[in-house]
């Protein structure tokens, strides 16, 4: 489902922002630094701590998000809904040790730990008319 | 979502097939390229050891080859925790800076020993600056300063290659660029194949780097423990001679101080002298004054230095022989000696040790000296102890004794041995004694003294040979043969000091004497003429002389101690044979070794053991007939002749019938026509 052409868009050069919304209907967004590229159908966000964005997928699976190419600025709308968590593996680790060497360099290895890979199935991919 | 494609073109499709392939081809040639690269790297890299080296070629490759303008090398340390930066292409300064490994994009492929490339470093680290503002801004605890990393300030592509060998952190090699995603798969695994030629070639570097090292450091240690060793084998060796030296020193003072106190008394008495435990005791001794005649004269024309030397000569001379009698050389006084006999302590043969000193004096004079000698000797009870002022005591004796030896000295003829009347009881069974004229002595009266001439020959003592014997009459002659043979062979034993120390003079001479005449007379009677032809005359007479030439080794006073038990005269016979096997070894008279042996067990077993060699049997019976005749003073009155060969005969080892030589001996030396039959044990006539 996801082309080629999107992968620059989840390379964690712009950040991308999550739309979820609780059980309640209560909407909630967040930037978040990265959306991973699992494969065609499937991306990843990192889960390191219990934030309203993680709380709220728990209840509804259900999230939209849009990436950004950090080159071209051309931003994709994602629906996607959250499928499972991963604690090992090659996708944890390659999400970890990122994150560990950036959180490395700004002094915050022990507050920026990657507790899961949260693994969500793509469902609807778009891109947007404008570019910004 | 995406629209379903449209059916392409033919014409679309080859120029989309076309593409594909333009694409191939170019992936084709990247790739053969890179196959290029790596060989011309890593050949480049293997032929070297320098580490410098390797890092320059390695980091030239980089931009030269690979055309990544940022690229660093860091080491790590040998714990494993930093990482230095040792080589750099593309930066301004940057080497030597150092981060901890796990820090960073370089320090966590380190420490995960994993190919790190992340194309959004520079993002990611703002947005995280981000979260950490909200962070500290939200009071949430200390959190650690942002690191100062080496290399671009916003890097946004980093590729870091741990470079690890054999589960070693060697280091990591970094290329980092300003642009995002600056790195794809392709560069990553290419450094990763680059990555491990570097980290074997800076491992083989710091491998050979070490072992040089390690070289240099052994060397250094081995440097300074051959300079240890060095010090120490000079300090083992100075202390050594310190310690040798301040022995020496102890050993020369011990000398000299052992030498100073020989001055003041005879070396018995020292360690009593020492612990002042010398208390003045009354001693029977012989006291012997010497005197050179004229030696003023003599030495009026001389320079004093020969005076001297000429005097210290006689001196040395003298006290060699007086020692060999176990005399003690009190004091001289010019050219004048007194010697005492019979000091420190009790001795029965004081007065003949005395006058054979003096004789051998005489002798020893008369062949090398150019004077004359007078010697006066006197024996009587004298007190001896330390005497003089403390500083300057000596051992001395006092007495009315030693004025009369003076006075005796005095009137001695130049040559003679001038011994005071009394003496001549004691003297006259070994001595040939002249009578001196009749003197005006000071303080004594008249006096006629005695010269002392000579031991008497074995011929002219009548209580040992009768001049009726067979011996007598036929077989003197080899009383002399004995004594040339004593001369020639047994040059180097002064048999007559040897003798003294128990007054058994001339003992060995009359006992060879005996035994040759014997084996003579039994040579001649044919009967029995077949054993005796075995016996090698030499060796018999040989045996003869040395048969108790040890003992020179044995106390005088166990000697003549005429009180030992069995148990000690037994241990004193084996000590003796011992002495005189020694000897013998000494002498090069090892062939006697058997007979002399064998001549003491018979004596020992009283000749009960079994059967005995013929010269053993001609030895036995002269030795015991020699001890029983031989003039004695301490030993009681000797044996008359015929009394003498019948004990013999009456003894174990003498019984007729058993021991034939023994009734042939009785035959040599007894007086014409006296008979001597021994019948039984207990049943001896004599006539």
């Amino acid at each position: 489902m996801l082309p080629d052409e999107i992968k620059p868009a989840m390379l964690g050069i712009v950040p991308s922002t999550i739309v979820t919304c609780s059980l309640a209907g209560v909407p909630n967004v967040t930037e978040i630094s990265q959306v991973w590229y699992v494969d065609e159908d499937h991306v990843a966000l990192s889960h390191q701590f219990f934030n309203k964005t993680h709380r709220n997928v728990r209840e509804n699976p259900f999230a939209a998000v849009i990436v950004r190419d950090g080159r071209t600025f051309q931003e994709w709308y994602l629906e996607i809904q959250y499928d499972h968590s991963e604690e090992s593996g090659p996708l944890f680790d390659k999400m970890d040790i990122e994150l560990e060497a950036i959180a490395s360099m700004t002094g915050m290895s022990g507050v920026f730990k990657l507790r899961a890979a949260d693994v969500y199935r793509v469902l609807s991919v778009r891109k947007s008319k404008s570019r910004g | 979502m995406a629209a379903p494609p449209a059916e392409p073109s033919i014409r679309d499709q080859m120029v989309d097939n076309q593409k594909v392939i333009d694409s191939l081809n170019n992936k084709l040639a990247r790739k053969s390229d890179e196959v290029r690269i790596i060989q011309q790297i890593s050949s480049e890299i293997s032929s070297t050891l320098d580490l410098d080296r390797i890092l320059a070629i390695s980091l030239d490759a980089m931009e030269a080859v690979l055309g990544f303008r940022h690229s660093m090398i860091l080491l790590a340390s040998a714990d494993e925790r930093t990482l230095k930066v040792a080589a750099s292409r593309g930066y301004d300064g940057n080497t030597g800076a150092e981060i901890a490994v796990g820090q960073g994009v370089l320090g966590v492929a380190a420490r995960r020993r994993q190919v790190l490339r992340m194309g959004n470093v520079a993002s990611q680290r703002a947005y995280l600056a981000g979260v950490r503002a909200r962070t500290e801004a939200a009071g949430a605890g200390t959190l650690a300063p942002v690191a100062e990393m080496p290399g671009l300030a916003n890097a946004q592509s980093q590729l870091a290659i741990p470079l690890v060998v054999k589960n070693r952190l060697v280091g990591v090699l970094g290329v980092e660029s300003e642009r995002a995603s600056g790195f794809d798969e392709l560069d990553e695994m290419l450094l990763s194949i680059v990555g491990n030629q570097i980290a074997t070639g800076i491992d083989n570097a710091q491998m050979h780097l070490n072992a040089i090292e390690h070289s240099r450091k052994l060397d250094a240690v081995n440097a300074e423990l051959l300079h240890l060793n060095q010090a120490l084998e000079a300090g083992v060796a100075a202390r050594t001679a310190e310690l040798s030296s301040a022995l020496d020193q102890v050993s020369r003072e011990k000398d000299l101080s052992e030498s100073l106190l020989r001055r003041m008394a005879p070396s018995e008495v020292i360690p009593l002298m020492l612990e002042d435990k010398l208390v003045a005791r009354r001693l029977d001794v012989t006291v012997m004054f010497t005197d050179i005649v004229d030696f003023t004269a003599y030495s009026a024309g001389m320079e004093p230095d020969e005076v001297f030397s000429q005097l210290n000569d006689f001196f040395s001379a003298a006290g060699d022989i007086i020692g060999r009698y176990r005399g003690y050389i009190n004091k001289t006084n010019g050219d004048g000696i007194m010697a005492l006999f019979g000091v420190p302590f009790e001795s029965v043969t004081h007065c003949t040790d005395a006058v054979l000193a003096a004789l051998a004096m005489q002798r020893e004079i008369g062949s090398h000296f150019p004077w004359g000698m007078r010697v006066g000797i006197n024996s009587g009870v004298v007190t001896a102890g330390m005497l003089g002022p403390p500083d300057k005591s000596l051992y001395d004796v006092l007495g009315e004794a030693v004025n009369i030896a003076s006075r005796v000295e005095a009137l001695c003829p130049p040559g003679a041995v001038a011994v005071a009347p009394q003496g001549g009881e004691v003297l006259k069974p070994w001595f040939r004694l002249d009578v001196l004229p009749e003197q005006d002595v000071k303080g004594v009266g008249r006096l006629a003294s005695l010269n002392a001439l000579g031991l008497k020959p074995i011929a002219e003592d009548g209580r040992r040979v009768d001049p009726t014997s067979q011996f007598a009459a036929r077989y003197l002659p080899v009383v002399e043969e004995v004594d040339a043979a004593k001369r020639e062979r047994f040059g180097m034993i002064d048999f007559v000091s040897l003798q003294a120390r128990d007054l058994a003079l001339q003992h060995n001479e009359a006992v060879a004497a005996y035994a040759v005449a014997l084996l003579r007379m039994l040579r001649a009677d044919d009967a029995v003429a077949a054993r005796w032809q075995a016996v090698d005359e030499a060796e018999l007479m040989a045996a003869a002389l040395l048969h108790d030439a040890g003992k020179h080794a044995i106390e005088p006073a166990r000697l003549n101690n005429r009180n030992l038990d069995v148990a000690g005269r037994d241990s004193l016979r084996r000590d003796l044979l011992e002495g005189t096997l020694r000897t013998l070894a000494k002498i090069g008279a090892e062939s006697l070794e058997t007979l002399i042996t064998d001549l003491y067990r018979f004596e020992a077993t009283r000749g009960a053991e079994g059967q005995f060699d013929a010269a053993v049997e001609l030895l036995a019976v002269a030795d015991i007939y020699d001890a029983l005749t031989a003039p004695k003073i301490y030993k009681g009155s000797p044996w008359r002749i015929v009394g003498a060969l019948a004990e013999l005969m009456r003894l174990p080892y003498g019984q007729t019938g058993r021991r034939p030589v023994f009734a042939a001996f009785a035959e040599l030396m007894k007086p014409a026509g006296a008979a001597i039959i021994a019948r039984a044990k207990q049943d001896v006539l004599i006539r």
